[in-house]
Parts: structure tokens; C-alpha cells; sequence
């Protein structure tokens, strides 16, 4: 009947939607019935379970972590379930009178029924991961029930969601530690192979997360502080999550894990110095409070506290007298909230100083209240009386449990301080009590509420008298209990009369002590100080959590950034860590350097070294964007000569030619921006600065210069004249061994060179209004007339480079720039040149390189196969030499391109006059306008 | 010199093969179809390619191959992960051809080349212009995430890497609406993408360098045969690492993601946000476990760090975003950092782990983009959380399946998310890493807040003026929506089929 208990009432969450549908407000009674009925299923197995038999039900679930679906009735879940669904069954059924007919029922029936079958769930469950989802889904289902409640509950559910989420987590720990220790999640295994799989170290880890736990959701210092803050939530909430069932999940799994932890002394100190120091301290500030539900919310806390410290006492006694206290706790403390709930309904306050005298008006309310209130305070003939005796024995008999090794003072010490918490928990009721019903009454027109609103306070508060007078109802629950935490079976006698007792003269002396506080409760203000001080704990939350948001937005603000430096910043410095690590860990790292070829550095170097360097440090430092442009440049050519000296006179004069080219790409765009750029003179920018640059500085050390010439270099020099015809082993990689790679390149070139044209078509007829004169008219002329000898000569040198590229340093790829110049060159002076427009080069280029590659196949050889023809008068010709003029042309059709659309002006006369610049004519100044935009 | 062309076995490469010749009959429908048609052309070829590569790859199950002169490995973990690549892609599809939902047509530029605010920008606007660029886009893209997951040498991987990022940088800045948010977004992601593919390349030459092999299992060798550690290869293979963790987005790789998210289009982010990351981690999983599996100690701290960073960050930025998609971004950090700690197990079962959390995720991200792309105010997508206060209250349905993908990313039980974490949880703990999976449990305690926080805004805060409305979508988001919700709940309540499959799937093939 297990699966059927939980399931009505989980499966009815999914109805209740609709029930409210036509019920509205009125929806609690049905709901209320589901519960009895699903308590009706699990009192058919209770006779078994009295008899000593745990029944399991159980599925398979995921086989792969080993989990299943695992449901067990025993006594101590037997007593829990009793509570969850009881409780559940009257606040579900006084609900419906307490409501506002305009609250919004809907979403608060459905999650009280989703809260009330998870609740069920964690008592039944059987497996670990079972329990963990269950109780995870009281968590959020707590913490919907007060965020529900408007702006005001928001907070106080944020910090309750916080406090009981770190629970929850600290759980999941736990069960993933047991877990993987026990290598089973099956409850009833996890016990029984524990001794020989848990060592007292998983234990010592496992111990405080279930602790925490247990604290963060039963509200134990520190984190107590939620539980008034919770009580922003309506009072039906209050009385079921806040005060019967909810926070006592803590202490269910507190006895549930109990027997792991007995014999650490460890465990049972914790608990019980946290328990007592929370009973007190709740105790205390329930004295102070004028709200009447945030005096029981303390007082709730301090009652878990006595909970807590009980299970911490570790006796068989100590345990039962816990389960006891835990069912007398949830009768009387559900009946308070339900009163309160019913006086702050009738008379409209909830405050302390402003009832008084309602006993006038209503009489059986107040009857209830002092029911509820004497089980509270431990008054006989209630059952609160009866739980607490049982607390005292037990606190008195602390030194029978083992961990204390028979030190007397520590069960007096224990039982004093109970006796303290028990005078202020008599004072406060008494104070409930006498405050509300006694006085005179000030307020007019207040009526006894109706029946129905009453009765489902009137049946716990009765069954409190009951079970007081007659205890020993409970000896069977409360044995099989014991039991199941651990102990052998006793048999307890629970009675209302012991006799003259050591319990009954500690409860003699609570009562007068209390009494005492009650009645001169002016004294114990004076010493307390009368208004309730500002509550600590949470303003340590709170100021740990805006910490938390204020470093969040710190560390957020960089990703707004648009600086490439600050968002790199965080991978150099993992990088670089790593270096570190790497050189200090690994032994041998920092000497495993091969040593240097010899000659692969020359005295030359240093003088280069001389000049690069002022010019790097002027080049960062240089607040002008022309003067850094030029700069850069200035650098780029003390390279090339580097490049020059080492032996390497393709590469020189390519990056000489580019370097050339940037300048005169980038100057026009660059005097579009403001003259002096701004730089950043960050300290942290310069010193990353220059961390990267010696790191760079020291890796190209560490790795050049070290190796020979690879074999593949070594097959290249030798065998490139034999196989190509050509002597220039740079120019035979290019278009011959690597000529696959090279047509991928150039293509590549197309391709970025056709998307810079598509792309700028538009926009850049969008900023023509945006061009100013920079050049002056005469320092036109003087470019003008230098142009027109520099551009044949350029492309003579262009010619002259293509030609012998094969033999000599040249090529298609260099006589491409050298040709890109002279049209740079044209561009800048604003001389017309008559050659194809950019895209006719393009094409054509890429045209004659694909070609090219097609020659092989056609004379039997492979694609791209350098075919050697005899010319007379030129000598020997190879195919290749085709593929190079293709490169060429795309080369210039790229450097075209780019000067076209970056500058923002055609060079072609149609695109001019399209451009709509209001000079018809194809003008010097209209270029020359271009160029200096 | 004698060439032998290597032996392909065409059949296990036949889904990757079917997408390859898709995406180039795709660019040439783009540049030849006419416009009328284009797009029913576009859609045929996406998602019947995407549904005939995942058929080819379920046929494939069961292969364990290496091939193309072994460059390309087909195994049981390369399989699942293509697997879930070609059907989340699908999902992702269908949001980007949703028409529906914006008024305009879709939500890609006019052009994307136009500038923002510009008189073309506005005139392209007004002729009502569809583009269907992203869908070769798309379709590349997909390629080089499934040969992330089968390249089995450091070139192929690099190869496969850019074919991965060049078509997301585009369709990342084509948004149609705030463009420049989308078109920054775009630039940083690219910037910052080329770094860490430079980083990539330094790395794959250091750790070429040492062993003289370029292949994964030849590295593991001769890392394994030479007694002595190196720095080259210890360095080598941190930045080698950084080309997947940088597309994973795990911090310090991370700056790209928050304004991606944000600025991206909504259907592209749920794309791409579900599918690199299968793509980054199945990358990551073979060059950590298979090249470099023989010296886990030395990366394994390299990961933790990364994980813990990105854990704690992740969650704690992301508590103060009031943009959900932004918010999104910060989030992903931190289940990246998740995930990684099921990877520094390096057992079998964080293998099996790590890939069942990214399953999850995929679908759930895919879920949560499609609602985010269908709550609308009258700019358009309402991505300020406080335009979704009490949107529970006006479409209970599609609040209640974002609630659900949200509750699944913080880990709730009984979802696709809890079951995640559980996976990687226990791996990490098997593996001795108990201090980082309680810095796991705090993050996500942290990140179930600001999860919680949205679901609280939409079902308990009272609706304004400024709250959005959600619009009706067609078939597209819809089968994607549904899709994400239906995965999440079984992934939660009954994951044995698929935790069934994972460990079926097996090893790395070696």
C-alpha cells in the first residue's frame, strides 16, 4: 500500500488545477480527504509494522548507478507519514476558511499537495537519490509558498531558498560520498555494509554534510534566521512547512543516520551543543517578539533545538524521547499557528500590544489556545508535559551513552540548560496566552468564528489532551521507533505520572522558573533590552551576498570591453602560470636546450638589434596615429634587411613590399581618425606588454637557431633544379612542389578580394559627404610628377622580378606587389592608370592559374606537373611560369581592391561619376580627394 | 617519390560525406536558384541531409574504424556524438527557419554587409528582403563539428576547428535586429577565435615537435616510451587545449560568450549553444584521453583550475544579468565548468558522464532559445527580464516548459539536469577529485538561484505594462520546443536507455 499512499496524493497534484477550477477557495476539503485516505493505505500496514517488520517495495529505476526505486515503511517513517498527512489534513481543511475569497488559490493548493507528497516521499524513501529528490523538491516548494506571497516574501524566500539550497546541496554530498563508498544508494544496505566500507575519515566527511543539512533545513544556529523570515508566507503554510512538517525533515534525517554516527563523540557533542545553545537562544527571542507568528516561529526554533540535542544525547531513551517530542511538537505548534491565524482574522492583528481580552469574545478559541499553549509550556495533563519529562530523563542520563564515557557533569549540565530552555519556553506561553485572551477588551464586534474554521484546531488540540492523559497510545510507535534507529527493543512505558522523579522536579522547577519570567517580565526586559534587537545573522548573509553580486559585477564588467588586451588577459596569465609551473615542476626543464649552431648568430645582429629596439620604444610610445604608422614600417624594414643579412632575399623583399603596401593602404584610412590616437598608459597594459613580449622574446631564443636543416629542406635544395628546371628553391615550393597549396591561397585571395568588393558596394556611397582635403595643391604636383617616372619603372622592375622568379629571388607573388605599388603609387598622386579594374584582374588571374594546373594532364604528366619546353632565343620555359602570372594578376587585382574600396573612392571614371560627388568630370582633385579621405 | 592513397571506408563516412555535398549544392542553389524557390530548395537539402546523416550514422552503430590514412576515427563515443550533433542540429535548424514569430519574416539581416543604420540597411529593410545564406552556413558548420569529434590527428582537428568557426562568426553577426550588438558580438567572437586557433597551431607544432607524430595515438606513444617529462609537450599541450576550451567558453576563454549570447540571433545561439559544445567536448574528451591520456596528471590540474574558475564565475556574474540571454551565456560558463569536472575523472566513467551532461544540455538549451525567441514586446525579442515578469501567468504552458528547461540547467531532480550532475559528480569523486566536486555543489547552489530567479519572475511577479507577449510559433519551434522538453523529462525520470547506450558506446578507439 506504500506506492499507493504516495502516489494519491503526488498523482491528486496534477488534478488540483482543476478541482480549484470549480472549487475555488473550497478545494482544501477534498484535498484533505485525499490525505486521510492516503494515511487510510498506510495504516493498513501498520499492524505489520508494529509487529516489527519493515515493509519495502521496490522498482528498478537506473540500473546504471544502481538506484531504485525504493519505497520503506518502518516505525520511524510510520510516525512521520502519520504527521505529514494528519497535520496536512487539517491545515488543508481550515485553509479554505482562513483564504481571502480573492486570494489566488490555484498555485498555492497545488504546490501545498506537490510539498505534502514530497514530504511523504522523504519519509518513505528507501534509496539515497530517492530521499535527495524528495527532499530537494520540499526545498523549492517552500520556497514557492513564501516568494508567493508578494514583494514583501521575495527576500525572505531568497534567503530561506539560499539557506535550505546549501542544505540540500550539502545532502547531495553526502549521498554521492555514500554512494560511491558503500557502492549502493539502497538505504537499508548503506547500514548494513557500512562498518566495513566506511572508514572513520568518509565518516568524519560525510558526518557534517549531513549535518548541515539537517541545521540549514531544522533552522539551528546559525542559520535560524530564515524560519521567521518565512513567516511572511499565510499562516496555513506556516503551520504545516514552518512548523509540523518541513523543518522537521532535519530532524528525521538526523535520527535516520543516526546509527552511523553513535560512536563518534564528535556527532553527538555537535548536536547537542548546537541543539541546547538553539533552544535557549530561540527561547529568548521568542520572549521578545510582539508578532505572535514570529514568537512562534522562534519558538519553533528553539523546539527543534531541543529536538536536535536529544538525538545528539545518542540513548535509545534519548531517541525516543526525540520522536516523542517531534509528534507532540507538531499537534500543539499546528494548533497555535491555526489559532493565531484565526485571532489575526477576527481581530485584525497579529500584535502582542494590541490584543488583549479577546477571551471575552471568544471563548473557545481561547479554551483551544490554552490547550495548545499549556502542551507547549509542559503543563500536565498534555502530551508537551509527557515530552518534555521524557527530555529531562533522557538529558539526566547523557552520561549512559557511551561517547561520554561516564562523565557525570555532562548529563547535568545537558539537563540545566533543558530546564532553562523549558522555564522560557513556559514563559512565552503563558505570555501567548495571557497577552491575547486577558485584559481588558478594547476592540468591539468580535465573534467566536465558525465551526468549521475551528474545528481542525479543535482536533489536535484535544488529541494533545488525549494522548497526554493517556500515553501510552504511543508506546508502540515510539518503541519501533527506537528500533529502527539502532537500539535494541525496549519496552517504554510512557505515563503522566512517574512518581516523585528527579524529571518531575526538574519540571517543578522550569514551571516556577517560568513563572517567575512570566509574571516580573519587566526585570527580564530591563536585562534584555525591550524591543526585539535587529537580528544579526541575516545581515551577515546579506552582506556576504551583495559581496558576492558586487564581485560578480567586477568580474562582469570586463566581458563589456571591447579591448582585445583585456579579454586575452586572462589567457596569458594562465598560459604564462603554466609556463612557470611547467619550468619549476618538471625537472631538467630550464637546461634540456640543445646548444646553439655556431654562426647562426653574427655581430651584424647586434647593431640591428640597436636600431630595432629605439624604434619599438618610440613606435609604443608615439601619441600620433601617422607617426605609428610610419613607425611600424620603419621596423617591418629593419626586418627585411635582418631578413636580407640572414640569406633570405624573396622573403626581405615580400615583407619589404608589403610593409610598403600597409602604409599606403592604411595612411588614407588613418586620416579619417583623429591625429593623435588615444593610447592607453596603463600600468597593467605596459607591464602585460612587456611580460608577453620577453616571453615571445625568449621562446623564438629558445627555438631557433638550435636545429639543422630539416630533411624535407634538404630534399628541396637538392633536388628542386633537377625536378623543376628552376634554381630559386623558395619560387620552386611555391608554384611547383607546393602549387596545390598556392592555388588554394590565391583563390583564397579572390575570395577575400570579391567579398571586400561585394561587401563595400554599398557603404561607400554612404560616406562620401564624410572626405576633407589633406594633400595641398602643391604638394600634389610635386607627387604627380614623380609618379609619372616611378610607376614605369616599377613596372619594368615587376616585369624584370616575374621573369626570373624561377632562377632568381622574384616571382609571380612579388612581382605582384612590386606591380601593387605602382598602382598604389598611381593612386596616391591621382594619376589614372589604364589597366583592367579590379575584378577583370581577378578573374583572369585565377583563370590562367587553374589553367595552368590542367597542362600537366594534357601531355600525360599530373595536375600542376611543371611541364619544361625548350624556347629558342629564351632558353628553357617551364608550365609553371603561366602559373606565376596568375598569382601575379591576383595579386594586383587584390591590392586594386583594396585601394578602390578602403580609400572610398573609385579609381574607375564610371564609379566616380556613379558616386554622385558632383564633379562630373574624372578631376585630379577628385582623386586626389579620394586619397587623402 | 611513391604516393598510396590511403584506404577510406566511404560507408563510415557517409554522414559526414552527405552533409560535406549538401552544403556546396546549398551554396550553389544560393547563388543560382531563383529567390522564389530558394528557400524550399534551402530547407529540402538542410534537413533532409541532416535526417539522412542521422539515419547513416544509427546504420553506422556499432563501427569502430579508424580510416582516411588514419585521420578520421569512427567509434562508439565519435558515433553517440555525431548522433547528437545531427539531431540537435535538426532542432537548431528548425528554430532558424521559423517564419512566424517575426512580423518582418525571419530574424536575419536584410544583408548582412549593410551597415547598421545606414540608408541601404534602411532601404533593404523596406523591399522586405529573405536572405537563406545561413543555411550553407549551417550546413559547414555541422561538418566541422562532426569532424571535431572524429579527427583523430592535430591537422585534421585544427582543419575541422576553423570549418566550425568561420560560419558561426558570420551567422553570429546576421542578426536582423540591434544589429550592432550582434555585429560586435560577432567581431569579438572572430578576434578572440583567432587567438585561440593560433594558440591551437603553437601548441599542435610544440607537441609535434616532441613526439614527431601528428596522430593521437602515436602521440600517446611516444609520450608514453620517453621516460623523462618536457616542457615543450607539457606547454604544447596547454595551448593545444585552448582551441576546444575556447569554444567550450571556460574561463578564461570565456569573454566571447556573454555577447555572443546576446547579440547573436536567438535561433543561432540555441544552434550553436547546443551543438559546439558537443562538438568542443567530444574534441577535448579524445586529445585529453586518447593523446594525452598516459599523463593525466599533468592536465588534470590545468582542468581543475579551469573548472573551478568557471563554475564559480559563471554562476556568480551570471546572478546580476538582467538580460536572460546574456544571462544564458554566463550560465553556459558555469555548466562548463561541470562538465569539465566529470572530465578530469579520466576513467570510463567520466567519459560516459561528460557526454550524457552535454546530451542534456544540448536538448535543454535548444528548448530554452526556441521560448526565448517567442517572447516578443514590440522591438522584438524581449530579452530584459523584467519584460517577462508574469508571463506564467499569460501563457502558462511555454512558461512552464522554460521553468522546466531552467530547473534542468540548475539540477533539480526528475530532470535530464540532476541526473547530469549526479553523472559527473560520482565520476569526480571515483576519481579522488572530492574538494572539487564540493567547489561543484556550492556553484550550483549559486546557479540554481539565478535559475529560480527567472521562473520566480514569471510566475509570481505581478504583469506590467512592460511585459511581453508570447506569439504563436509554427511547426519549426514548435517540434523543437517539444522535442527539448520531452528529452529532458525522460533524461530525467528514466535515463537508463540512454546511460545504456553511452556505455555501450565504449572507449575511444585507441
Amino acid at each position: 500500500m506504500l506506492v499507493a499512499s504516495l502516489a494519491l496524493v503526488g498523482l491528486t497534484t496534477f488534478f488540483v488545477p482543476l478541482l480549484v477550477r470549480y472549487l475555488g477557495r473550497f478545494t482544501g476539503y477534498p484535498l484533505a480527504v485525499v490525505f486521510l485516505a492516503s494515511a487510510a493505505l498506510l495504516l493498513v500496514d501498520s499492524p505489520e509494522v508494529m509487529s516489527g517488520e519493515t515493509i519495502v517495495q521496490s522498482w528498478q529505476w537506473v540500473a546504471a548507478f544502481d538506484v531504485q526505486f525504493t519505497l520503506r515503511l518502518n516505525g520511524l517513517a510510520l510516525l512521520f507519514a502519520m504527521l505529514v498527512l494528519g497535520v496536512g489534513a487539517l491545515v488543508l481543511s481550515y485553509a479554505p476558511q482562513y483564504l481571502d475569497p480573492s486570494y489566488e488559490v490555484g498555485r498555492l493548493y497545488t504546490v501545498l499537495n506537490l510539498f505534502a507528497a514530497a514530504m511523504l516521499g522523504i519519509v518513505l524513501s528507501g534509496d539515497l537519490i530517492l530521499l535527495l529528490v524528495f527532499w530537494e523538491v520540499t526545498t523549492l516548494c517552500s520556497f514557492l509558498l513564501v516568494a508567493g506571497n508578494g514583494t514583501a516574501g521575495a527576500w525572505a524566500a531568497t534567503r530561506a531558498l539560499v539557506i535550505t539550497g546549501i542544505g540540500g546541496l550539502s545532502l547531495f554530498g553526502a549521498v554521492v560520498l555514500l554512494a560511491v563508498k558503500t557502492q549502493t544508494t539502497d538505504i537499508a544496505t548503506v547500514f548494513a555494509v557500512a562498518p566495513e566500507r566506511l572508514t572513520t575519515t568518509d565518516l568524519a566527511i560525510i558526518g557534517p554534510l549531513i549535518v548541515l543539512a539537517a541545521f540549514t533545513k531544522s533552522a539551528q544556529l546559525p542559520f535560524h534566521f530564515w524560519l521567521p523570515g518565512a513567516m511572511v508566507a499565510i499562516t496555513p503554510v506556516s503551520a504545516y512547512l514552518h512548523a509540523a512538517t518541513l523543518v522537521k525533515a532535519g530532524i528525521y534525517l538526523l535520527l535516520l543516520f543516526s546509527p552511523l554516527f553513535l560512536d563518534m563523540p564528535a556527532w553527538n557533542l555537535t548536536l547537542m551543543t548546537f541543539g541546547l545553545a538553539t533552544a535557549v537562544f530561540g527561547a529568548f527571542q521568542a520572549l521578545r517578539q510582539r508578532d505572535l507568528k514570529s514568537l512562534l516561529a522562534y519558538s519553533t526554533v528553539s523546539q527543534l533545538g531541543t529536538m536536535v540535542a536529544l538525538v545528539g544525547v545518542g540513548t535509545s531513551a534519548a531517541l525516543a524521547a526525540a520522536a516523542l517530542l517531534v509528534a507532540a511538537h507538531a499537534l500543539f505548534k499546528a494548533t497555535l499557528f491555526m489559532l493565531v491565524g484565526i485571532v489575526d482574522r477576527e481581530a485584525g492583528s497579529r500584535d502582542l500590544a494590541e490584543l488583549s481580552g479577546l477571551w471575552r469574545a471568544m471563548p473557545i478559541t481561547a479554551a483551544l489556545t490554552g490547550l495548545a499553549a499549556m502542551s507547549m509550556a509542559g503543563l500536565p495533563p498534555l502530551v508537551g508535559f509527557v515530552a518534555k519529562e521524557e527530555a529531562f530523563y533522557s538529558f539526566l542520563d547523557t552520561p549512559q551513552a557511551s561517547w561520554t564515557a561516564g562523565q557525570e557533569w555532562t548529563g547535568i549540565v545537558a539537563a540545566a540548560i533543558a530546564v532553562l530552555g523549558a522555564a522560557l519556553t513556559f514563559a512565552y506561553s503563558a505570555r501567548i496566552f495571557g497577552g491575547v485572551f486577558f485584559g481588558p477588551l478594547t476592540q468591539r464586534k468580535l465573534y467566536e468564528p465558525s465551526w468549521l474554521f475551528l474545528a481542525p484546531a479543535f482536533v489536535p488540540a484535544v488529541a494533545g489532551l488525549v494522548l497526554g492523559v493517556a500515553p501510552g497510545l504511543l508506546n508502540g510507535i515510539i518503541d519501533r521507533t527506537t528500533v529502527d534507529v539502532g537500539f535494541a527493543m525496549v519496552q517504554s512505558d510512557l505515563s503522566l505520572w512517574h512518581g516523585f522523579s528527579t524529571a518531575l522536579i526538574l519540571s517543578i522547577i522550569a514551571i516556577t522558573l517560568g513563572s517567575i519570567l512570566h509574571f516580573r517580565r519587566r526585570w527580564v526586559m530591563r536585562w534584555l533590552g525591550e524591543e526585539p534587537p535587529t537580528p544579526i545573522a541575516p545581515l551577515i548573509f546579506d552582506r556576504i551576498w551583495y559581496g558576492t553580486l558586487r564581485f560578480g559585477a567586477k568580474v562582469g564588467r570586463s566581458a563589456h570591453t571591447t579591448s582585445v588586451g583585456v579579454h586575452l588577459f586572462g589567457v596569458g596569465v594562465l598560459l604564462l602560470g603554466l609556463a612557470i609551473i611547467g619550468f619549476v615542476v618538471i625537472p631538467g626543464a630550464g637546461g634540456g636546450l640543445p646548444a646553439m649552431i655556431p654562426g647562426s648568430a653574427q655581430p651584424v645582429d647586434i647593431a640591428i638589434l640597436a636600431l630595432l629596439v629605439p624604434a619599438v620604444v618610440f613606435l609604443a610610445r608615439t601619441r600620433s596615429a601617422i607617426a605609428a604608422l610610419v613607425l611600424a614600417g620603419f621596423v617591418g624594414l629593419i626586418i627585411a634587411v635582418w631578413l636580407l643579412l640572414l640569406g633570405a632575399p624573396d622573403v626581405a623583399l615580400t615583407l619589404l613590399l608589403v610593409e610598403f603596401l600597409t602604409v599606403v593602404v592604411a595612411a588614407p584610412v588613418l586620416s579619417r581618425l583623429p591625429v593623435h590616437r588615444d593610447i592607453g598608459r596603463s600600468t597593467t597594459a605596459a607591464i602585460s606588454a612587456i611580460v608577453v613580449g620577453v616571453v615571445s622574446g625568449l621562446a623564438v631564443w629558445a627555438f631557433t637557431g638550435r636545429r639543422e636543416a630539416s630533411d624535407l629542406s634538404e630534399y628541396f635544395l637538392a633536388e628542386a633544379e633537377e625536378l623543376t628546371g628552376g634554381t630559386n628553391v623558395v619560387n620552386t615550393i611555391l608554384v611547383d612542389f607546393r602549387g596545390l597549396d598556392t592555388l588554394g591561397e590565391v583563390t583564397v585571395l579572390f575570395a577575400a578580394a570579391l567579398g571586400l568588393l561585394a561587401a563595400t558596394a554599398v557603404t561607400i556611397r554612404a560616406r562620401q559627404d564624410a572626405v576633407t582635403e589633406v594633400l595641398g595643391a602643391g604638394e600634389r604636383a610635386v607627387l604627380r610628377v614623380g609618379a609619372r617616372v616611378v610607376i614605369p619603372l616599377l613596372f619594368i622592375a615587376a616585369l624584370v622580378l616575374f621573369w626570373r622568379g624561377h632562377d632568381e629571388p622574384g616571382g609571380g607573388f612579388i612581382a605582384g606587389l612590386v606591380a601593387g605599388a605602382a598602382v598604389a603609387v598611381a593612386s596616391i598622386a591621382g594619376i589614372s592608370l589604364r589597366i583592367p579594374s579590379a575584378f577583370a584582374l581577378l578573374a583572369s588571374g585565377l583563370a590562367i592559374a587553374l589553367a595552368s594546373a590542367f597542362i600537366g594532364p594534357l601531355v600525360g604528366g599530373a595536375a600542376l606537373e611543371p611541364i619544361k619546353v625548350d624556347v629558342p632565343v629564351v632558353g628553357s620555359l617551364t608550365s609553371s611560369l603561366i602559373f606565376d602570372l596568375g598569382v601575379l594578376l591576383i595579386v594586383v587585382g587584390l591590392v586594386r581592391a583594396a585601394l578602390e574600396r578602403l580609400d572610398g573612392l573609385g579609381m574607375d571614371d564610371e564609379d566616380a561619376s556613379e558616386d554622385g560627388s558632383g564633379d562630373d568630370a574624372p578631376s585630379a582633385t577628385n582623386q586626389a580627394t579620394g586619397v587623402a579621405s | 617519390m611513391n604516393f598510396t592513397p590511403p584506404a577510406i571506408d566511404y560507408f563510415a563516412l557517409s554522414p559526414m560525406i552527405v552533409i560535406f555535398a549538401a552544403a556546396i549544392v546549398s551554396v550553389l542553389v544560393e547563388a543560382f536558384a531563383p529567390r522564389t524557390i530558394r528557400r524550399f530548395l534551402q530547407l529540402l537539402i538542410v534537413f533532409g541531409a541532416l535526417l539522412t546523416s542521422a539515419v547513416l550514422i544509427v546504420l553506422n552503430a556499432g563501427t569502430r574504424t579508424v580510416t582516411g590514412g588514419g585521420a578520421v576515427v569512427i567509434d562508439g563515443p565519435a558515433l553517440v556524438m555525431m548522433g547528437t550533433i545531427v539531431v540537435l542540429s535538426i532542432l537548431g535548424a528548425a528554430l532558424m527557419a521559423e517564419r512566424s514569430i517575426d512580423p518582418v519574416g525571419d530574424s536575419f539581416a536584410a544583408r548582412a554587409s549593410s551597415l547598421p543604420g545606414s540608408e541601404d540597411e534602411r532601404q533593404l529593410t523596406q523591399r522586405g528582403y529573405l536572405q537563406t545564406e545561413i543555411w550553407p552556413l549551417t550546413l559547414f558548420a555541422v561538418l566541422g563539428m562532426l569532424l571535431f569529434v572524429t579527427a583523430n590527428n592535430l591537422l585534421l582537428m585544427f582543419v575541422a576547428l576553423e570549418i566550425i568557426s568561420l560560419p558561426l562568426y558570420l551567422m553570429t553577426g546576421m542578426a536582423r535586429r540591434r544589429r550592432l550588438l550582434s555585429q560586435e558580438a560577432s567581431l569579438k567572437y572572430f578576434l578572440l577565435g583567432v587567438f585561440a586557433s593560433a594558440f591551437y597551431l603553437y601548441g599542435a607544432a610544440l607537441v609535434y615537435g616532441y613526439s614527431g607524430s601528428i596522430f593521437f595515438p602515436e602521440i600517446a606513444q611516444s609520450l608514453t616510451s620517453k621516460p623523462s617529462e618536457s616542457i615543450v609537450v607539457f606547454i604544447g599541450m596547454g595551448m593545444l587545449i585552448i582551441g576546444p576550451l575556447f569554444k567550450i567558453g571556460a574561463v578564461p576563454f570565456h569573454q566571447w560568450v556573454p555577447d555572443v549570447y546576446q547579440g547573436a540571433p536567438t535561433a543561432v545561439v540555441g544552434f550553436m549553444a547546443a551543438t559546439v559544445k558537443v562538438a568542443a567536448f567530444g574534441a577535448l574528451l579524445r586529445i585529453l584521453y586518447v593523446a594525452f591520456g598516459g599523463v593525466r596528471w599533468d592536465w588534470d590540474p590545468l582542468i581543475w583550475i579551469v573548472a573551478v574558475a568557471s563554475m564559480i564565475l559563471g554562476s556568480i556574474v551570471a546572478l546580476l544579468q538582467t538580460d536572460i540571454k546574456r544571462l544564458l551565456g554566463y550560465s553556459w560558463i558555469a555548466q562548463a565548468g561541470f562538465i569539465l569536472v566529470g572530465l578530469a575523472a579520466a576513467s570510463p566513467a567520466g567519459l560516459e558522464s561528460t557526454m550524457f551532461y552535454v546530451i542534456a544540455y544540448g536538448f535543454a538549451t535548444v528548448g530554452t532559445f526556441a521560448v526565448i525567441s517567442m517572447v516578443r514586446d514590440a522591438n522584438g525579442e524581449a530579452t530584459n527580464l523584467a519584460a517577462w515578469a508574469g508571463i506564467g501567468r499569460k501563457s502558462p504552458l511555454v512558461a512552464s516548459a522554460l521553468s522546466l528547461f531552467l530547473l534542468g540547467l540548475a539540477g533539480i531532480p526528475l530532470t535530464s539536469g540532476f541526473v547530469s550532475k549526479f553523472a559527473v559528480f560520482v565520476a569526480a569523486i571515483e576519481a579522488g577529485a572530492t574538494w572539487l566536486v564540493i567547489i561543484g555543489v556550492i556553484a550550483s547552489l549559486i546557479a540554481a538561484f539565478f535559475y529560480v530567479r527567472i521562473v520566480v519572475i514569471m510566475f509570481f511577479a505581478e504583469p506590467t505594462e512592460q511585459t511581453a507577449s508570447v506569439v504563436v510559433p509554427s511547426a519549426f519551434t514548435t517540434i523543437s520546443l517539444s522535442a527539448g522538453v520531452a528529452v529532458t523529462l525522460i533524461l530525467g525520470i528514466f535515463p537508463q536507455p540512454v546511460l545504456d547506450m553511452l556505455s555501450n558506446a565504449g572507449l575511444f578507439l585507441r
